[in-house]
């Protein structure tokens, strides 16, 4: 190549690199800024799209000097380090290195502080994964704590990321509100003296309502247009959400009255008025928006609709109603008829399927309008209805992921100072218990179901409802251990035995006892004992089942239930009478019948007559004492025949511990009539009862002493255990 | 301080050590043997080979035996110089900078401040010396190589073995002195950031217990209270009957109170800086076996599903327990009433029970010989913190005495038990005890854990009881944590220099870079290799870097197996000669990891002279054929010039 070939080649690179360089500078000249606005300069494109999006580094938060010098410390490795130092970290996790791991974790965010997924694991990872690896609470609160600490720190570089601000908010709330330690962690969060420093300085206040105002500063930053990387419905939520907690979390903690009204009053405030009145995206194209608050007011605007329809020709929807429903079948109406709270597992499933045929749409009356102008404009009404139904149906929707009208409810109803009084009520009721004084417990738990009484008629609706069946039976569970410490049973007027009775309504173990039942009575009417037997048996199993999942039954909670078993119990002694049998040594309700004998007044009685007799005998055995105690067993006699009137069964052993107390009362009454050189009197009250039960309780002992011989004797259960 | 692996002891290492490095050492002779007669052949095949070979060889052996102090002294010192004048202080510098902005990022209000600063200096102390050792050693002999400046010295009457050793023994003085320099940095550095203190309010205490008559007659109150917060934490303050005050232990520290009274007769409490952070403890380590729940020996306890299984669990309630037996222990080497023992051992809670209290366990001391057991004490157990108990050498409080033997299954199936008598039953009901004479039969003994409540398990591995055999100086114990890095140095500048000999500037620094990184993550070679990397998978998972490659692309975990289809089977093959390739390589590199010795520093346990020398003895074995490779190297390059 000759020289001037050389030179040429050396002004060509020179003008493409003076090209590039120009293109190179257009694009990514740095933005220089300047108090003096004539001086600054907007830079290149790169620059102005930065600048105009918000990412630049000032615009995304703190800028961090050492951070930008450990990234060019990386010499563009920084990926690799990053992904070293996750592995590590996760070794350090691993092998419970809690000094190394959050030195990594520090390090990690220093390279890649705007990656917020970084910030948002981390710190989650450090207040739910590390903190449970402690034993101790106060160091797990610390750790969560710590948790918290990381995100403010990724807030700092991330000023304008409201998910990490909705993160802290959630911990806050969340973790602390409702951890397994949450008593604890929210001791330690109010402790004025805020050794974790988590209040810089100020009152401490509840965690509930701290959370809730790191949400309200996340919503500030999205009404100011920040990205937001997660659902805008139940993002929103939250922050009423932390309000509703606190009020529960105050009640629970024993702060009523006043106090308790408006926290409960500023909850409902907030979720209705400021969260239901919340522009929100629905998820469906055709209703991009919607407020919650909105749907009766669509459902009314289109019944409005549906009503003009129905002008058009008056009582063509009965009609067609009518139609449908002779569609269906007797179940199934009767079913639909049923009220949707009081079916049965059965019916709620043939009723729903008689709902999809009851279904009648505008369209569908709209277009049975005999007269053709009259259709026309029926459809046209018909289309106008549909439309508002769909929104309301799609705001129906959303509404159910955030059980939007349940929190409604709830807050109007706990707001009312009915509720208020009832939770104070329980919350005493606890009180007293934890005091061990049981007595006061239980008039103050009866006061507490009483008042919740006067709020389900204030307020019918609740009763209906899952979670207020499922509150109030955990409140009559708390009760049972009340009853156990006293040996009581629930009284026959208690309060909320209809909520129980719902309850048990909705059991498969009761719909399958009752198709038993039935089953039985069939079986009786048409003389097949045998099978009789065994469904009463199995009726009788699945009783016994329910009561495990409703464990009140077992205190008689529910006096409707206990008939229904007592009727069962009935059929299957008639049925033994038949068979010539007696009942079961394991019969499964056996301690439901043990429970009622021990709570009437005869078998109390029976007992101090008898005790009151062994206390004369053991006076000595004069003629004096052996007369006393005769006239003690004597009082007793009649009530242990008044004992069988109520309890017929009991003649073939369906409680053996009443039946062999009884026995001991006769066996008492002979040996001081043997001692007195007398005999049994003719109209002795018991001599059909130890006819029939003698023999067979001998027998059984027999057979029982002699499976035990070989072996050491088990000891057979007293006859005073309790249930 | 979790220890992985079991620290080895002098006397019972250096033989089979030994053995071993000679088999290696011969070895390796007869392998550069083998090689340096092939090169000789294949290069000087028509030019007199046996005499090259032979004065390579001959020269070669009279050249290390010949060797002069003088001459060494001088090329070191040469060496010194140089490096200086290439200005290694800077590495000080770049050292001193990394101090003064240390403070951002470490942060004093974490658990384990002290461990965090530790860590620190020694860890860029570490890292910064090893890499000016891998600069210096990679540009010194390569460029005089390189600009023939090296034929200047050696025409000089100086052996090539003195030049290599002047030069390893002039970097390492280079090194000692910045080491040393940093050392004396660090001690304050440290002892100034966790310095810190708290106020005590004292309005805010309040009584403790019931008046207490003193001796003058007059009656007094103890109280307690909290100190103010300060870097996150607080201590409970208490002071006795007495007007004496202490705070309790918080975070491994504690501070010492003084009382000042002003002229008005108020009392206040002044608190020192912390104490009890930067020890070094002197542990006694014992042997640690399991008793299962039905009381029989076993070599493990019960695993929770912890991913890290280097603990093993007891269960609570039952007659399972961690057992340590100590020997060689000697009253005089406990002064004193009682024996300290501290432990730091794992819960696992299968039910939350009482969380407002640790889950309670219980120390008990055993004969060995005569099965004689007393239960010490019950203690709440705290996890991730040492707790100390005391072992009174006169036990009087113990809350049972009793015959315990131990079970153990015989090879037949049948149980052992030892002892197979059982003890005369008027020691069980003696009031006191001695521990010498009762319980330590020639210096052994066994001290029992056990959890008392039920559904809850304890965790323990080795390292996690020991007897504290007092302290030594932390200011010592630091220095030979820099006598580990010092350690590493001389290993790193031997791979250096040798390396030198025989690769230019660019390559002599990616291969003694690559020995340091290879040597830094020895263990997790090692690891790859035997296929212990999951020690939790019960066979152990051997695969190479081709399979692995596989295993990525294809989203295969190491659970699953993968197809048995031709190309795997040609990809596994090669593996096995990777790895086999890996397996040498491993050997060969130096276990940078186990010659570090911060870790004992940062959790505060004394490095024991044991393993400090296990250490130096380690370090000189790779010295002494890197020296002799690096000699024969370079009289190659002298002899073919």
């Amino acid at each position: 190549m000759t020289s001037r070939q050389q030179f040429i080649r050396k002004i060509i690179y020179l003008v493409i690199m003076a090209v590039l360089l120009g293109v190179l500078a257009y694009l990514g000249t740095p933005a220089a800024p300047s108090r003096d606005p004539q001086k600054a300069s907007p830079g290149g494109v790169l620059a102005q799209v930065r600048e105009k999006e918000g990412l630049t580094p000032t615009q995304l938060g703190q800028l961090d000097p050492g951070g930008e010098a450990i990234k060019l410390a990386t010499l563009g490795m920084r990926g690799v380090a990053v992904h070293i130092l996750w592995m590590k970290a996760e070794d350090y996790k691993r092998r419970k290195d809690w000094s190394h791991l959050s030195a990594t974790l520090e390090q990690m965010v220093k390279l890649e502080p705007h990656f917020i997924t970084v910030w948002r694991h981390q710190g989650w990872n450090l207040s739910y994964n590390v903190s449970v690896e402690f034993d101790d609470y106060r160091e797990r609160f610390r750790w969560v704590i710590r948790g918290i600490n990381f995100l403010k720190e990724g807030i700092r570089y991330n000023e304008r990321e409201p998910i990490l601000y909705g993160d802290v908010g959630w911990f806050y709330s969340q973790k602390i509100g409702r951890a397994d330690e949450s008593k604890q962690f929210r001791r330690m969060f109010m402790d004025p003296t805020d050794p974790f420093d988590i209040h810089g300085g100020r009152p401490p206040r509840d965690n509930w309502l701290v959370g809730k105002d790191w949400y309200a500063e996340a919503e500030r930053l999205v009404d100011q247009g920040a990205i937001l990387r997660t659902t805008p419905l139940i993002f929103h939520s939250h922050r009423p959400m932390c309000q509703m907690n606190y009020s529960e979390a105050i009640e629970k903690e024993g702060t009523f009255g006043d106090a308790a009204i408006t926290a409960w009053q500023t909850a409902w405030h907030e979720f209705v008025n400021e969260f239901g009145h919340r522009e929100l995206p629905s998820g469906f194209d055709d209703v991009p928006i919607i407020r919650l608050y909105e749907q009766e007011t669509l459902y009314n605007q289109a019944q409005e609709l549906a009503q003009k329809i129905e002008e058009l020709e008056p009582g063509l929807r009965e009609k067609l109603l009518e139609e449908r429903r002779q569609e269906l079948t007797p179940e199934e109406r009767a079913a639909y008829d049923t009220p949707e709270y009081d079916r049965t597992v059965r019916q709620a499933e043939l009723a729903f399927g008689a709902d999809i045929k009851m279904k009648l749409t505008h369209e569908q009356v709209a277009r049975r309008i005999s007269d053709p102008k009259k259709r026309r404009q029926g459809l046209e009404l018909a289309r106008k209805a549909m439309a508002l139904e769909r929104q309301a149906n799609i705001i129906a929707h959303n509404r159910n992921i955030v059980n939007y009208d349940y929190w409604k409810r709830h807050a109007e109803v706990e707001e009312q100072p009915e509720a208020v009084a009832a939770r104070e009520l329980m919350y005493k009721s606890e009180q007293a218990y934890y005091n061990n004084d049981h007595v006061t417990a239980m008039e103050l738990f009866l006061a507490a179901a009483k008042k919740w009484r006067e709020v389900i008629e204030k307020n019918p609706d609740i009763q209906y409802e899952d979670h207020t069946i499922n509150d109030l039976t955990e409140f009559v569970d708390r009760y049972m251990k009340i009853l156990d410490q006293l040996d009581a049973v629930f009284p026959e007027d208690f309060a909320l035995q209809d909520i129980i009775r719902r309850r048990v309504r909705r059991r498969p173990e009761y719909q399958a006892a009752q198709d038993k039942l039935a089953s039985a009575q069939k079986a009786i009417a048409q003389k097949d004992l045998t099978a009789a037997r065994g469904d009463l048996e199995d009726a009788i199993k699945q009783y016994r089942g329910m009561m495990e999942f409703i464990k009140c039954l077992k205190l008689l909670a529910d006096r409707a239930t206990l008939s229904d078993m007592m009727a069962a119990v009935e059929a299957y002694d008639s049925v033994l009478a038949q068979v010539g049998d007696v009942f079961p040594r394991n019969f499964e309700l056996a301690e439901l019948i043990r429970l009622q004998c021990l709570h009437t007044s005869e078998l109390r009685t029976i007992k101090r007559h008898m005790t009151q007799a062994d206390y004369m005998l053991m006076q000595g055995t004069g003629p004096q004492q052996v007369a006393a105690a005769r006239q003690e067993l004597e009082q007793a006699l009649p009530l242990a025949a008044n004992l069988l009137k109520k309890f017929p069964h009991l003649m073939r052993l369906s409680d053996r511990r009443t039946v062999t107390e009884l026995l001991e009362l006769d066996l008492r009454y002979r040996q001081i009539l043997a001692k007195l050189g007398e005999t049994v009197p003719q109209d002795y009250p018991l001599q059909e009862f130890r006819q029939k039960v003698l023999p067979v309780i001998e027998k059984e002992m027999s057979e029982q002493e002699g499976q035990s011989q070989p072996q050491s004797t088990p000891s057979a259960p007293s006859p005073d255990k309790q249930a | 301080m979790p220890i992985e692996t079991d620290l080895p002891e002098f006397s019972t290492w250096i033989l089979p050590a030994l053995e071993k490095w000679l088999l290696a050492g011969l070895g390796l002779l007869t392998l550069c043997g083998f090689v340096g007669l092939l090169w000789c052949l294949l290069l000087y095949r028509n030019h007199g080979w046996r005499r090259f070979f032979g004065d390579l060889l001959i020269g070669g052996f009279l050249d290390l035996i010949l060797i002069s102090g003088r001459r060494i002294g001088a090329l070191a010192w040469l060496t010194v110089k140089e490096a200086i004048g290439r200005r290694v202080t800077v590495v000080v510098l770049i050292f001193l900078l990394g101090l003064l902005f240390a403070g951002w990022f470490l942060d004093p209000a974490s658990t384990e401040p002290h461990r965090l600063y530790l860590n620190f200096v020694l860890g860029t102390t570490n890292y910064l010396v090893l890499l000016l050792m891998v600069f210096l050693t990679a540009f010194r002999l390569p460029s005089d190589i390189q600009n023939k400046t090296i034929y200047t010295v050696l025409t000089k009457p100086v052996r090539t073995v003195e030049i290599i050793v002047g030069q390893v023994l002039g970097f390492i003085v280079v090194g000692s002195l910045i080491l040393g320099l940093m050392w004396l940095v660090s001690y304050p550095f440290v002892v100034r950031g966790l310095h810190h203190t708290h106020q005590v309010n004292v309005e805010e205490l309040r009584p403790l217990g019931d008046p207490v008559k003193l001796a003058d007659g007059t009656t007094a109150t103890a109280l307690q209270g909290w100190t103010a917060p300060t870097w996150q934490h607080r201590h409970r303050f208490f002071v006795d009957a007495s007007g004496n005050p202490r705070v309790d232990m918080e975070r491994g520290h504690y501070h010492p109170v003084t009382v000042t009274r002003s002229s008005d007769g108020k009392v206040s409490y002044v608190l020192g800086g912390p104490e009890g952070q930067l020890v070094a403890r002197v542990p006694v380590y014992g042997r640690l076996s399991f008793r299962d729940r039905s009381g029989l020996d076993v070599e493990k306890g019960i695993s929770v599903g912890d991913e890290w299984i280097y603990r093993s669990y007891i269960e609570g309630a039952t007659e399972a327990a961690g057992i340590w037996t100590f020997e060689n222990l000697r009253p005089d080497a406990f002064p004193g009433d009682t024996i300290p023992v501290e432990m730091n051992i794992g819960v696992f809670r299968t039910h939350k029970g009482d969380i407002e209290r640790g889950i309670l366990g219980s120390l008990l001391v055993r004969n060995p010989e005569n099965g004689l057991t007393v239960e010490l004490q019950v203690f709440e157990s705290k996890e991730f913190n040492i707790l100390e108990l005391q072992i009174p050498k006169t036990i009087r409080k113990f809350s049972s005495a009793r015959f315990v033997q131990r079970k153990a299954k015989a090879a037949d199936g049948s149980i052992q038990y030892s002892p197979a008598k059982p003890v005369n039953p008027e020691l069980l009901s003696r009031a006191e005890y001695d521990l010498f004479k009762d319980f330590v039969v020639n210096g052994k003994v066994e001290i029992w854990l056990q959890c008392l409540e039920s559904g809850q398990y304890f965790g323990m591995a080795k390292p996690d009881l020991y007897i504290r055999a007092g302290s030594h100086s932390f200011f010592g114990n630091l220095f030979k944590g820099y006598l580990g890095i010092w350690m590493q140095m001389v290993v790193l500048i031997g791979f250096g220099v040798t390396l030198s000999t025989f690769l230019g500037t660019p390559v002599t620094l990616v291969s003694t870079l690559g020995v340091m990184i290879a040597g830094m993550a020895h263990k997790f070679m090692i690891q790859i290799v035997t296929g212990q990397l999951y020690p939790e998978v019960e066979t152990p998972w051997r695969a190479g870097p081709l399979e692995s490659l596989i295993r990525l692309i294809l989203q295969e975990g190491v659970m699953t197996d993968l197809p048995q289809t031709t190309g795997i089977a040609i990809a596994q093959a090669v593996d096995r000669v990777l790895l086999l390739w890996m397996d040498l390589v491993a050997q060969i590199i130096p276990p940078m990891e186990r010659l570090s010795l911060i870790d004992f520093v940062s959790y505060g346990y004394d490095v024991s002279l044991s393993l400090l020398t296990v250490n130096a003895v380690t370090v000189l074995g790779y010295l002494i054929p890197l020296v002799i490779v690096g000699h024969f190297f370079l009289r190659s390059r002298e002899v073919a010039a």
